[in-house]
């Protein structure tokens, strides 16, 4: 059953047929030739896009279980036609999202479905290497049942979903973030009960935020691995947007400490800092609410560091998004 | 990939000292308009050959400014509801002249910021006299739906898209005010619904012709249901207006009677 821990199920008395059967969904593209292959979320990552590269080819292999999601469409009483396969993509800058494909699936419906995306849908997915696009595969109750269950899911209602999300790289704090285990506690010498705990990667270079430029060779966001499991398990948006605000908004303070540190030794200008693209110029365009310029911002973060992470967590909302899930 | 066009963009740093240059340019002429050898050290091209957004967005300011100049002339409150009704008129402007434009222009926010702070200084200026950084683009996350220019842009997508292009009525039908648009379609990610976004506005309208008390806070308590249960129903999966008709009506109800109890001594 490993393969189903990574389709999410919604908070509905459903049958267990139609939530487990939505099985596995692939995604595979290919960049001037060469072919990717992608897993479904179920951990907050996702396909970075570079901005020289264009996805030339698309393509995603569903995996379903015929037998169960019939099973469950017996127990609602629906048939054989009950349930939609739906995948969509959407592009929320633009608000707008995009039907890929929508077919009824039933005990007949062959296990493995595959989509490969028109040519007029790639400059949508191309999209990605700019602004962050999702593909979302759902198994969606078309009907309401006559069945008398006890707590009938109406129409629309999803039973399981799979997703994909492509984005550019160096969105602002886009960090991937590890569940603490009891070695990483040790060797970083904090409980294993600790919230959020950002690990600088000094090792290889003296200022990793001045000097390098991939977040993974920079930092590791550690964080606690119950709240991270919660997080993953919740289908509780609102939830999930206040939880999300608490770890961005302690990792960011924590970066910002950093980079103070960093700006104390050595004093770069904005200009050649930003030119030099490297993870600080990120950080400082992610947590500027413009009211300052570049160089009085550094000299902030520089000297008053605990003012700068203020001011970051205001520009990012975190208050907003804290309140928004109580 | 090379592009065999190229299209104008502002980050937000160089956004932001272009635009001081726009204030002083006022201060010191009277009036807005920064000179091409400024203009030329902040602005950044994307993409190598022709300028497809220099026709579309001239012919776009004339047409904004012509339409402030003939129906909204004269000086405006802060208030004035004149204001929320330019904008929805105005929102179709901007679409017209722009949705043919290719889709990663209209998806990249420097190039929202540059139409902001460069094309139409001048009519973002006077709709927001504060001259608040947001509203031309200059704060990132959701800030930037207040960038005037792609929150006008975005309301007239989904009016379009409702009326399988046939027109822009959405953007100014059933009483819709700039707050609504702004706080419960554009801040939200069920407002890439053009059908629900549809009945959410008629359904917010007839609260107001029914004179039911504090609309505002049944509004938000609406939009609040509306994401809740947006969590378990997907809205794009509905072809047809009735079934969120019905979701909005029952959610519409229990707001109201939520808002109405909190009223109760």
């Amino acid at each position: 059953m490993s393969r189903t821990e990574s389709a999410l199920g919604t908070p509905f008395f459903a049958p267990e047929g139609l939530i487990s059967g939505l099985v596995d969904a692939k995604l595979s593209y290919s960049l001037g030739g060469e072919v990717f292959e992608a897993e479904p979320l179920h951990r907050p990552k996702a396909v970075s896009m570079q901005e020289e590269n264009a996805i030339d080819f698309l393509k995603i292999d569903i995996e379903i279980d015929p037998k169960q999601i019939q099973a469950g469409l017996n127990e609602l009483g629906l048939g054989k036609s009950g349930v939609d396969l739906l995948i969509i993509a959407r592009v929320p800058m633009l608000k707008r999202f995009n039907e890929l494909l929508r077919i009824e699936v039933n005990g007949a419906t062959s296990k493995k479905i595959s989509y490969t995306a028109p040519a007029d849908l790639l400059p949508i997915v191309n999209l990605a290497r700019t602004s962050p696009v999702s593909i979302s595969i759902y198994l969606i109750i078309k009907h309401l049942s006559k069945a008398s269950i006890f707590f009938p899911p109406p129409p629309g209602t999803w039973l399981a979903g799979l997703g994909f999300k492509l984005q550019p790289p160096h969105s602002s704090f886009d960090f991937t973030p590890i569940p603490l285990d009891q070695t990483d506690a040790n060797r970083l010498k904090i409980p294993l009960e600790s919230f959020v705990y950002v690990e600088f990667l000094d090792d290889e270079v003296d200022a990793p935020l001045l000097k390098a430029s991939e977040v993974s060779s920079a930092l590791r966001v550690f964080v606690n691995s119950k709240v991270l499991d919660e997080l993953v398990k919740s289908t509780n948006n609102q939830a999930r947007t206040t939880l999300v605000a608490a770890i961005r908004s302690a990792a960011v303070s924590q970066i910002i400490q950093e980079l103070s540190t960093e700006l104390k030794d050595s004093e770069p200008l904005w200009n050649d800092l930003k030119a030099s693209k490297s993870i600080a110029s990120t950080v400082v365009e992610g947590i500027s609410d413009r009211t300052l310029d570049g160089d009085s911002l550094l000299t902030m973060i520089r000297n008053h560091p605990l003012r700068a992470i203020a001011m970051a967590d205001a520009h990012l909302e975190t208050a907003i998004d804290m309140s928004e899930g109580l | 990939m090379t592009k065999n066009y190229c299209y104008p963009s502002l980050s937000i740093l160089n956004g932001s000292q272009a635009k001081s240059e726009q204030e002083k340019a006022f201060i010191k002429n009277g009036k807005y308009g920064i000179p091409e050898t400024v203009k030329k050290t902040y602005v950044v091209w994307k993409g190598s050959g022709i300028d497809v957004t220099a026709a579309p967005l001239a012919k776009m300011n004339s047409e904004m400014t012509a339409l402030l100049n003939s129906t909204f002339s004269g000086t405006m409150k802060k208030k004035d509801s004149r204001l929320d009704k330019y904008e929805g008129m105005a929102a179709s402007i901007v679409h017209q002249n722009l949705h043919d434009l290719p889709i990663e222009i209209l998806a990249d926010e420097d190039f929202w910021r540059y139409v902001a702070i460069i094309s139409i200084f001048e009519v973002v200026a006077w709709r927001h006299e504060s001259l608040g950084n947001n509203n031309f683009g200059l704060t990132g996350g959701r800030g930037f739906l207040r960038c005037l220019p792609y929150r006008m842009f975005i309301r007239a997508d989904i009016a379009h898209r409702y009326s399988d292009g046939a027109n822009y009525d959405l953007t100014s039908a059933h009483g819709s005010l700039v707050d609504q648009w702004a706080s419960h379609v554009l801040a939200q990610q069920y407002g890439s619904v053009p059908r629900l976004v549809k009945v959410m506005l008629e359904h917010f309208e007839d609260l107001r012709k029914r004179k039911v008390k504090k609309p505002t806070d049944v509004d938000r308590e609406i939009a609040k249901e509306l994401r809740q249960v947006r969590s378990i129903q997907v809205f794009e999966f509905f072809q047809e207006d009735a079934p969120i008709v019905k979701i909005v009506t029952d959610v519409g109800a229990s707001s109201e009677s939520k808002i109405a109890g909190s009223l109760k001594p």
